[in-house]
């Protein structure tokens, strides 16, 4: 075996290892948290498209990340779009809701369970008396769940139990410490989407 | 069998002979230098590309024959089953190093090892649900990949990362463009150790570093002043080409020269027509009332170093080229040229700035056409004197077009500069004929 040829072998070992690090960190991360998370129920809408490579998702539309009205924080907080903010969660009610936003995950008070969402927009509140925009308005952000892996069987027919009315979803996310979140499940109707 | 594989299997050879004493070492290196050299520039381009489509479409096929029925795997098997394509490159790989196998199981192992750690990546995405924008996996798909495209010098896999680069753009807001600047860097440092000419794969990497010098002018050009990025880029390439062609390389390859010079004269040609050419990027945002972003300062960190680098490469050649006295038409015009671009962008600001870069531009555009012209019309140079008429037609198509002149006298005079250039082809071709025979009959 030549010597450069064994220099190639423990660049490779080495390569192979830096390789394996983020799925390897990722499966640790879900399989065997180091602390435990919290289990939320997001209300969503969802529809199925179709992905060529990975088969078929529910795409999911989030009602928590539209008009956020954040109370200490009822300006324009000058995010730019698609800029990469953090929200701090209020998981006291019966689904979670956006209480803080932030630039840095350094301002996140400790304890508290928050998700790296993308800023869209802020929309200024509009009184229909005077004709003008006030100052006061509502945020727009994108939470980082949009879609759903399912068998390419049961997303059409989930799409059309959605379809029909009064049909509730609920997105069952575990959101750990640190801004770590796996999505868990999608139910519909209190059933869970895989048991279609 | 060809007379390549010949010379590769005597060279295969070699090592065992010298082993097993047949051969003393002197030998061996004095046959591989001599026969060395004969294995170069004649790569199967054809077969490896069909290899590398042959290869992408298996990785395909995989994934999706284990996406059907997905679902009916548990999660612990789903998971193993996204390690499997990385597994097999990693058996392929170390059988190639272990047993010392040529260049093409190298690059089967380098895309087969990426393309596993991509499918990896991509599966526990699926598994664990995790969503994501495609500029953050191919973000960590490259940086994965970059160590196996020097530790196989696989040509094959760079030529993918070239392209997944484009996978990194993301128009609105991107906050991993430090990575972004690694990764560019990665591929630069490849392509330039196989610039030098004792690559095999130097015509292949002057191909590979125009894909990557279109990603770098939409990544970093808009990010300050596009317009002044993408005449170095031209004014550098472009001098690089005419350096080329001195040393008689063939058209086909050195793609550098007719790129750069195609890109140099639409510059001009917008040059030559827009106003507030050098008042973009930052400026442009703040123009249409959207204030200042509030990463300029990074981005402009960014602008620069990738900018600085492109003006120091062009300084570099130019100064060389005047060092060895080489002084032509290109080497004379585009530091002048390039100064008056500089200068632009330097008083961008200055009342009547935009007015006066016009004027120049289309006066740069005229002279370079003449120029060049006459150049070429006295080397018998078909090639140098087309590039003139080029110039001159568009100078001619956007000076004529904004004219205030009748649809008549347009068609007259744009049906005059076609007859002129097809006129003017025939007689140098002819002109160049009789030389030939001259040169022939003196003989």
């Amino acid at each position: 075996m030549k010597r450069s040829d064994i220099i190639r072998l423990v660049c490779y070992a080495a390569a192979l290892v830096f390789i394996l690090f983020y799925p390897v960190r990722t499966i640790r991360q879900f399989m065997f948290p180091a602390t435990k998370g919290v289990a939320l129920r997001f209300p969503v809408t969802i529809y199925d498209p179709y992905d060529p490579m990975r088969g078929r998702y529910v795409r999911l539309s989030l009602s928590t990340g539209r008009n956020i009205v954040l109370p200490n924080k009822n300006r324009n907080l000058d995010f730019r779009f698609r800029q990469k903010v953090f929200a701090v969660l209020d998981i006291r009610g019966d689904s979670p809701k956006i209480a803080d936003l932030v630039a840095d995950r350094k301002e996140v008070p400790p304890g508290a369970f928050f998700l790296p969402v993308q800023y869209l927009s802020y929309n200024r509140n509009y009184d229909t008396k005077t004709r003008k925009y006030l100052q006061t308005g509502k945020h727009q952000v994108r939470l980082p769940f949009e879609r759903f892996y399912l068998n390419e069987r049961k997303a059409p027919k989930a799409e059309k139990l959605l379809q029909k009315r009064n049909t509730k979803a609920e997105l069952l996310v575990i959101v750990f410490p640190h801004g770590v979140y796996q999505v868990k499940d999608l139910f519909i109707n209190g059933a869970s989407v895989r048991s279609l | 069998m060809s007379e390549k594989k010949h010379v590769q299997w005597l060279l295969n050879e070699l090592p065992g002979l010298r082993e097993r004493g047949l051969i003393p070492a002197e030998t061996e290196t004095a046959l591989r230098s001599y026969y060395g050299p004969k294995l170069e520039g004649g790569r199967n381009y054809f077969l490896l590309a069909l290899g590398i489509l042959g290869l992408a479409l298996i990785a395909g096929g995989i994934v999706l024959i284990f996406n059907y029925n997905w679902d009916m795997l548990s999660q612990a098997e789903q998971t193993e089953i996204s390690f499997l394509p990385l597994a097999l490159g990693a058996a392929v790989s170390f059988f190639t190093l272990l047993r010392g196998k040529p260049q093409l199981w190298r690059e089967a192992s380098a895309i087969l090892t990426a393309v596993g750690g991509a499918v990896a990546v991509a599966l526990l995405s699926q598994i664990y649900q995790l969503n994501g924008s495609l500029s953050d996996y191919m973000t960590l798909v490259l940086l994965t990949s970059l160590p196996l495209i020097f530790i196989f010098d696989s040509a094959g896999l760079a030529a993918l990362y070239v392209f997944g680069m484009f996978g990194l753009i993301e128009f609105y807001f991107d906050s991993g463009e430090w990575l972004h600047l690694l990764i560019l860097l990665g591929i630069a440092v490849w392509l330039i150790l196989h610039l030098r000419k004792q690559s095999a794969w130097r015509v292949y990497a002057r191909y590979l570093s125009l894909p990557v010098l279109l990603f770098v002018s939409i990544q970093y050009s808009g990010r300050g002043c596009a317009p002044l990025m993408l005449f170095t880029i031209a004014g550098l390439f472009l001098l690089l080409g005419c350096k080329l062609q001195d040393e008689e390389e063939t058209f086909w390859r050195n793609p550098w020269f007719p790129a750069s010079f195609l890109l140099l004269t639409v510059m001009l040609a917008i040059g030559a027509e827009a106003n507030g050419l050098f008042r973009t990027g930052p400026e442009y945002h703040r123009v249409l009332g959207g204030g200042r972003p509030p990463d300029l300062i990074e981005q402009l960190v960014r602008f620069w170093i990738v900018e600085s680098l492109f003006l120091l490469g062009l300084v570099w050649v130019i100064i060389r080229n005047f060092m060895e006295e080489k002084r032509d038409v290109f080497r004379v015009v585009i530091p002048l040229l390039m100064l008056f671009v500089l200068g632009c962008f330097i008083f961008r600001s200055a009342p009547e700035s935009g007015i006066v870069c016009r004027v120049g531009m289309n006066c740069f555009m005229g002279a370079l056409g003449i120029s060049l012209i006459c150049a070429g019309a006295r080397s018998g140079s078909l090639l140098q004197f087309n590039e003139g008429m080029l110039l001159c037609a568009v100078l001619f198509v956007l000076r004529f077009l904004s004219a205030d002149i009748g649809l008549i006298v347009r068609g007259i005079g744009m049906i005059a500069a076609g007859l002129v250039i097809i006129g003017a082809n025939v007689y140098l071709s002819k002109k160049n004929r009789r030389e030939k025979e001259v040169c022939h009959e003196t003989k």
